[in-house]
């Protein structure tokens, strides 16, 4: 089992700390201190964040065309005939993703220039749009991080510092995206 | 010996003071009475040991255990006290194996220390307390802001000033006997108090 411990949407970013907590058997445990969790694609157009589930290099290129799939799928739909379309798509790759893991509960944050979607193998509807000016947190220090961030008292970077400091599972370095900084999707 | 029964979302130790709360809310945003226990299961006794002999403790404790096998469910907490040390006993029914565990945690006083069935909710609240300077009641309205459910009516009580009087007077709002197998171990306690 791994324990990816922060991963969060909040202000137009995705942010993750770099503590990876892998439980080799019933008694050990060991903890990674440089675990990336979030990451671009290849065409810039979108990023994405892993939680609970730690992908090899030879993996990437599956889970992105996965999700991938998933939001050109979305963000073309533009009837209702498209909206189901894109909706079985959305679960096939959920499906797809999960028999990849081994079976792992692992949560995805997928950010594009137009929407944010979250992806929780552990819900029965695995796939949603996150509303953006909502913040959206998973993993061990997660509630820590919504609290200090509710009411803007503090920014995503702040709060993630002091998550770190009550929550030893997550780490005080990490990582950022913003959403400025993807290339927007266009359809012709 | 004075004993409290309280249902609560968090029951937070800082500063030598114990808050707790005093109505819950539903989900659809209703005052509930403190005395049902079907929408939180956490129940906390806070007993001043000086007043207290073990045995009386220990029935308590058994008493929770008690309410612990009645519910069928999770967690009760426990918190007896004296001027230097909170003693935190939690009582988790476990469903597989059709029996609860009794888990105890010693607090000094001095520390900050929140409780909390929900774990999430319990990191919500020292967050909070983190943001607010460790003001419990800024911080409690806070989380009561994020989550409507919520309650912020807490009782604030400093635990030198914790006597059997203020205890009869909460336990006589929300001692309500036909509730759970623990209120009438609390009514023996108050009687004997």
């Amino acid at each position: 089992m791994i324990v990816m411990t922060l991963l969060a949407y909040h202000k137009d970013r995705l942010i993750a700390d770099r503590r990876c907590i892998v439980e080799l058997d019933t008694n050990h445990v060991q903890q990674m201190f440089n675990a990336t969790k979030i990451f671009t694609s290849k065409c810039g157009r979108m990023a994405f964040g892993i939680c609970n589930y730690m992908p090899s290099p030879e993996q990437f290129p599956f889970i992105e065309e996965k999700l991938m799939a998933v939001v050109l799928a979305m963000e073309s739909a533009d009837d209702y005939d498209k909206m189901q379309s894109a909706r079985d798509v959305a679960a096939k790759a959920a499906r797809d993703l999960k028999n990849f893991s081994g079976g792992a509960e692992s949560y995805y944050i997928v950010m594009t220039r137009k929407w944010v979607y979250r992806l929780n193998m552990t819900h029965s509807t695995p796939w949603k749009m996150v509303q953006a000016h909502i913040p959206y947190a998973v993993g061990s220090g997660a509630s820590y991080f919504l609290a200090y961030v509710f009411e803007d008292k503090l920014t995503p970077e702040k709060a993630l510092s002091a998550t770190s400091r009550r929550d030893p599972l997550v780490s005080p370095e990490h990582d950022v995206i913003m959403r400025s900084s993807l290339h927007p999707i266009v359809f012709v | 010996m004075t004993a409290v029964l309280t249902t609560a979302p968090a029951i937070i130790l800082h500063d030598g003071v114990i808050h707790f709360p005093r109505t819950l809310y539903d989900y659809i945003g209703n005052s509930v009475d403190l005395g049902l226990e079907s929408l939180f299961t956490t129940a906390g006794f806070v007993i001043p040991t000086e007043m207290a002999s073990l045995s009386m403790i220990d029935e308590i404790t058994m008493g929770a255990t008690i309410h612990s096998e009645h519910m069928r469910q999770n967690w009760t907490a426990i918190l007896i006290t004296n001027s230097e040390m909170v003693h935190l006993w939690q009582s988790y029914w476990v469903q597989d194996e059709s029996r609860n565990h009794i888990m105890r945690t010693p607090i000094p006083v001095g520390e900050t220390f929140v409780f909390s069935q929900d774990a999430g909710l319990g990191d919500t609240v020292r967050a909070m307390m983190d943001v607010y300077s460790n003001d419990v009641e800024m911080a409690l309205a806070a989380v009561s802001r994020m989550k409507p459910y919520f309650t912020k009516n807490y009782y604030h009580i400093p635990l030198k000033k914790f006597d059997a009087e203020d205890v009869r007077k909460i336990s006589r709002v929300f001692s309500r006997p036909e509730d759970c197998a623990m209120n009438k171990f609390l009514d023996k306690v108050i009687s004997q108090s």
